[in-house]
């Protein structure tokens, strides 16, 4: 098991190459604890980079740049330009949403990018307005398209950002996939997700 | 590239990094001022071609590890904590509220080690080799490191009242 784990984590940090990730995903797919270790870390990855989310305003950083030698301080200068905000490698996150990735719409003429709008509208406003464990759907008009999104678990960051973790099932065509993310709001009605785990392995 | 230019290319992810080994802004930025003085005062000493975020890492947690080692510093970042803490409690407006100060008050009581590799790997993002790099340890040992840190943070964070990750 501690062998596994130890694999788990090494796929979840994407230092496997194709081959060995492949054996993962069939080593996790065929254990239900070992699935539920995957979800646990790849959540616990999730709230690691929310919680040390760094400030979008820019930062005040003349407090770092006060002791610095005045000869060698030239540099320094772009400092209060600097933004601390800075695109997360959030390298597990990464690997989670590629196997998210792997459900497909059936094309029918169906313009699936109006489908996937749809289904992340629906998310931020049911991650919006829904309390925990109330749910919200949308469905196209020939329910051949549906999702069903549940917010689960509310958290709230330092700097005052509010997350949520949300389950959502998705219909597509008669293909059903569901999925758990986590996702923290920038602003009213856009909720981006931070990390996202796909059923993948329990779907049938 | 000058070193000058290097250094302020990797202040933001160094200043993350010092909040998670420190647990406060204020004193991750204290000890980032002291790993820019101990740059520009040892420049000489890093290598033009080898990993520049190495180096500066390397140096913050070195800095870090010495100044650690005094309960001081220790009593200060866990009194930070608990102020945090106090002042975020009249901001629970949701149900089922759980505050990510919880999180880094997990994280605060992990080891310094632990704490280290999960700011490199899971925030930071960083390769196994890399933080190799930076924390002088075999891959290996970042490899094993990941896999008890994560478990001591999980364990943490489900100790906590009403939690479950």
């Amino acid at each position: 098991m501690e062998q596994q784990k130890k694999l788990i984590n090494l796929y979840i940090d994407g230092e496997l190459g194709t081959l060995e990730a492949q054996e993962v995903e069939g080593m996790i797919a065929s254990d239900s604890d070992l699935q539920q270790y995957f979800k646990d870390i790849t959540r616990l990855n999730g709230l690691l980079n929310s919680a040390y989310e760094l400030p979008k305003n820019k930062a005040n950083t003349s407090h770092i740049t006060a002791a610095i030698p005045k000869q060698k301080s030239g540099f320094l200068k772009g400092f209060s330009d600097i933004n601390w905000m800075q695109p997360m490698a959030l390298a597990a996150s990464v690997a989670a949403v590629m196997v998210v990735n792997n459900y497909m719409f059936n094309t029918n003429g169906i313009d699936l990018s109006i489908i996937e709008k749809h289904i992340t509208m629906t998310r931020y406003d049911a991650l919006e307005n829904k309390l925990s464990n109330e749910s919200l759907s949308w469905n196209d008009s020939s329910d051949q398209y549906s999702v069903v999104v549940t917010p689960t678990k509310t958290y709230k960051a330092g700097n005052g950002v509010f997350c949520r973790e949300y389950k959502e099932v998705i219909n597509s065509n008669g293909e059903i996939t569901s999925r758990e993310g986590l996702a923290c709001r920038e602003k009213k009605n856009y909720w981006p997700s931070k990390a996202v785990v796909s059923d993948l392995f329990n779907q049938g | 590239m000058d070193i000058q230019d290097k250094i302020v290319e990797v202040l933001p992810r160094l200043r993350r990094f010092a909040y998670g080994l420190t647990g406060s802004v204020e004193r991750g930025d204290d000890l980032v001022q002291s790993a820019c003085v101990r740059a520009i005062e040892k420049s000489n000493q890093w290598q033009v071609g080898t990993k520049f975020d190495s180096w500066m890492f390397r140096i913050t947690k070195n800095i870090f590890t010495d100044a650690w080692r005094t309960e001081k510093v220790k009593d200060r970042v866990l009194d930070q904590i608990q102020q945090e803490s106090e002042s975020s409690s009249n901001h629970d407006q949701l149900e089922n509220y759980v505050s990510l100060h919880e999180v880094r008050e997990s994280m605060s009581k992990l080891s310094e080690e632990h704490r280290a590799i999960l700011m490199l790997i899971c925030v930071e993002g960083y390769s196994y080799q890399e933080a190799s790099e930076m924390l002088n340890i075999p891959v290996g040992t970042v490899a094993s490191r990941v896999v008890r840190a994560r478990s001591a943070l999980l364990v943490e964070i489900n100790v906590l009242p009403g939690n479950g990750v």
